[in-house]
């Protein structure tokens, strides 16, 4: 089971959103990691089959994606916002989408109480949709997926606007699914691809800009990664020279975490790259090359 | 099970409350209690208005030696011509004339010139000169002369304070008749048909001289017996009682269904869009024809369902007027009638505004409807005016079955039409939804880019 992509373009009008994308994407959680604007949504919609690729070749488990009846059978899509008629109660509208994926009446009634024990819903399904917090809404939109349980699950910025705590139960559930399937999982949290994810592709600007092991994304920041203190007044001329991530304030002094390809110098403390560091070297080292 | 679902959605939801009142409403108004007074009538109790213009109870049997057997249209030349004769002095002398361009009331007041010819008109037809038009007499025209009744000798007032008139029964003018003292027409028929065609072209359109309303107005005489009494076998043996009241009840939902379920449909299809469930929707495996065709079926039955319950208030009392009287009638008359009369006008509202919401996905199918039904409206008489684009076929008469008869078949025709209209329609409907739910034809970014503007216009009007 894979998905293949080869050679995907997507215009919009004149505008190039995808450009030239192949991408091989096993069993298992792949991340999709991306700045926003860099494509991720038009690439799940694609294959969710909700867009057309404008040119190249889409295929899931060897099903061309312009099958759309076939392929919708053995996917299951949560979009980045979605919402349910508000006064529907979470189990009936489990119910109205289990019906719209077609499955038998009693099939139906059991998958629907199976899913709701395992998203932790079981005591809200009488409750109003609108009635649920974010997180409850998520974990709302990963049963709907799974209604057919699909062997390709597409999951588009999961985690936004969810709590520390809600992430981690989210992330949890995630690697629970990730059994037997595909979990496509796209974000622009790092992060959150790192706690997850075995693989990854990052994209900028509608283009592959990394594919592979998170230990290879990892490893692109060794030796790019510092810290060093300066003063105050100093900060803006040193942003102007670096790539800094993060700032932390003391007193008149600035401590600073930054990226740099140059030779370091004997102030500057060399530090390990988190997957923050990594993806920010990435990015910043393909605009450099872009300009 | 679909189904059952799309149609507790409708049918929970706000504005389906809204549908129920409107049309609860326009039935309480003018059908609610027609019936069990048309029976109570028939025994001897009160009628329903419409029944009391035309002599009685519908289901009442004729008697001989009747004073009255009621009225009937018809096309009496004298009666025409004093009529449309009286009605153009009166506007005349007040230079104020109704019109009805499209079926609404509007005032025309003529400039001096017009006024001298609409006066020619009238010299022509009277043979009078202008001072003696503007003098005549009180009794020149009869007291109840069609729908100008005249307060003056001829009425009675009692002591209640209510007048009496009597009808019919003025004297005929002879050739030995004074013009000058009571109307004689001076000219043709053919030439009085003329000169209201020539009022007419003055006045504007919609005013009461076409020979429409004239016929309407003033072509009334009195029913003999035997014509009471075909009428009354019309009712009983070709109606079979109920069909007459079907078509009645018919009449006034149709203009609810040429144009509230517009609302419905539009605010349907837009939900899913404005609660974010479009996606989730679309990626599902369900096929766009399935999804389309069990909306479509649900609506019309949310549509179709409080108006089948409302015909039950009629359809009772008929079953035990039949019970008791022996007469029989036919229980599924208004089954019969909603099906033929009105299943396809609901079809086409629904479709229509299916359609254009998908493709659009604006509210705009309100805007095309409303003209549609206000059009249609202003168009089509209130009875035996069906044409092969009659949106809301018309028949406000519990009599006239023959009416029926003689456009059977353009009804037929139709309805016919209207029905495969909205199979196109529906088709053409899972065409573009099918393309948009595949991410075509999403041109949702050309729309709010060039009519955005209105929308945010009238958003910031709403929020001052």
């Amino acid at each position: 089971m894979e998905i293949s992509i080869e050679h995907l373009n997507k215009n919009y009008g004149k505008q190039n959103v995808l450009k030239d994308i192949s991408l091989h994407i096993p069993i298992g959680m792949y991340g999709m990691l991306g700045e926003n604007g860099a494509g991720k949504t038009t690439l799940m919609r694609i294959l969710a089959t909700l867009s057309e690729p404008t040119t190249g070749m889409v295929e899931i488990n060897g099903i061309d994606i312009k099958r759309k009846k076939e392929i919708r059978k053995i996917i299951g899509y949560l979009p980045q916002e979605f919402s349910i008629y508000p006064n529907m109660t979470v189990y009936s509208a489990l119910d109205y989408l289990g019906i719209l994926t077609e499955l038998p009446n009693n099939i139906r009634k059991r998958r629907i109480n199976e899913l709701l024990k395992q998203v932790n819903l079981e005591h809200e399904k009488n409750k109003r949709f609108k009635n649920l917090s974010g997180g409850m809404k998520r974990r709302f939109g990963i049963a709907q997926a799974l209604l057919n349980d699909p062997k390709i699950l597409i999951i588009d910025e999961p985690t936004a606007g969810l709590d520390p705590e809600e992430r981690l139960r989210f992330y949890n559930l995630l690697s629970e699914l990730a059994v037997e399937r595909i979990i496509l999982l796209s974000t622009h949290i790092a992060s959150d691809i790192e706690a997850t994810c075995s693989k990854a592709a990052v994209l900028s600007s509608g283009t592959v800009v990394f594919e592979g092991q998170i230990e290879k994304l990892l490893q692109l920041g060794n030796g790019k990664v510092y810290t060093t203190t300066i003063l105050q007044n100093e900060l803006n001329q040193f942003k102007q020279k670096y790539r800094v991530i993060s700032i932390y304030q003391n007193g008149i002094n600035v401590s600073c975490h930054f990226l740099s390809n140059a030779a370091p110098k004997k102030e500057w403390v060399s530090c390990q790259p988190t997957i923050e560091d990594s993806y920010m070297y990435l990015l910043s080292s393909f605009k450099q090359e872009v300009e | 099970m679909l189904f059952i679902k799309e149609l507790k959605k409708i049918c929970f939801s706000f504005i389906y409350v809204l549908f129920i009142g409107l049309l609860l409403f326009s039935w309480h108004e003018n059908f609610y209690g027609v019936t069990t007074k048309e029976i109570t009538g028939s025994q001897g109790n009160e009628v329903s208005i419409s029944s009391g213009l035309t002599g009685g109870s519908i289901l009442e049997k004729p008697e001989k030696n009747k004073e009255s057997y009621g009225m009937k249209n018809k096309e009496v030349p004298d009666k025409i011509m004093c009529g449309g004769t009286d009605k153009l002095i009166m506007e005349y002398l007040a230079n104020s004339y109704a019109t009805y361009p499209f079926s609404y009331y509007k005032e025309v007041v003529l400039n001096e010139n017009e006024q001298k010819e609409i006066l020619n008109i009238i010299k022509e037809i009277t043979g009078l000169n202008e001072q003696q038009i503007n003098h005549l007499p009180d009794d020149y025209f009869p007291a109840v002369n069609g729908n100008v009744i005249h307060f003056g000798s001829n009425g009675t007032q009692s002591e209640n304070g209510a007048f009496t008139f009597e009808m019919g029964n003025e004297e005929q003018p002879t050739e030995n008749t004074d013009y000058t003292k009571q109307f004689v027409a001076q000219v043709s028929y053919e030439e009085f048909q003329e000169l209201m065609k020539k009022a007419e072209s003055i006045i504007g359109t919609g005013s009461n001289y076409s020979m429409e309303n004239l016929l309407q107005y003033y072509g009334l005489a009195e029913m003999t017996y035997e014509e009471a009494m075909n009428e009354y076998e019309k009712t009983i043996y070709d109606d079979k009682v109920s069909a007459a009241f079907a078509r009645l009840f018919c009449d006034y939902m149709t203009r609810d269904l040429g144009l509230y379920p517009v609302f419905l449909v539009v605010i349907f299809w837009l939900k899913d869009r404005r609660n974010r469930m479009n996606e989730l929707i679309d990626c599902k495996q369900i096929g766009t024809t399935k999804l389309i065709t069990i909306r479509f079926l649900a609506m019309l039955a949310a549509v179709l369902l409080p108006i089948t319950i409302l015909s039950f208030e009629s359809l009772i009392p008929l079953i035990e007027f039949s019970a008791e009287t022996g007469i029989a009638i036919d229980v599924f008359a208004f089954l019969k009638y909603i099906v033929w009369w009105l299943l396809p006008t609901a079809m086409i509202v629904t479709s229509s505004g299916m359609f254009l919401t998908i493709l659009t996905s604006m509210p705009i199918a309100i805007l095309v409807q409303f003209v549609w039904w206000f059009i249609d409206t202003s168009l089509t008489a209130l009875s035996g005016d069906t044409k092969i684009f009659t949106l809301m076929i018309r028949h406000n008469l519990l009599r006239g079955s023959e009416l029926i008869k003689q456009d059977f078949n353009l009804i037929c025709l139709n309805r016919g039409l209207f029905v495969i209209l909205s199979l196109i329609l529906i088709a053409l409907s899972v065409v573009v939804y099918n393309k948009k739910r595949g991410g075509k034809l999403n041109y949702d970014f050309f729309l709010q880019k060039h009519f955005g503007f209105f929308k945010d216009r009238f958003t910031a009007h709403i929020q001052k």
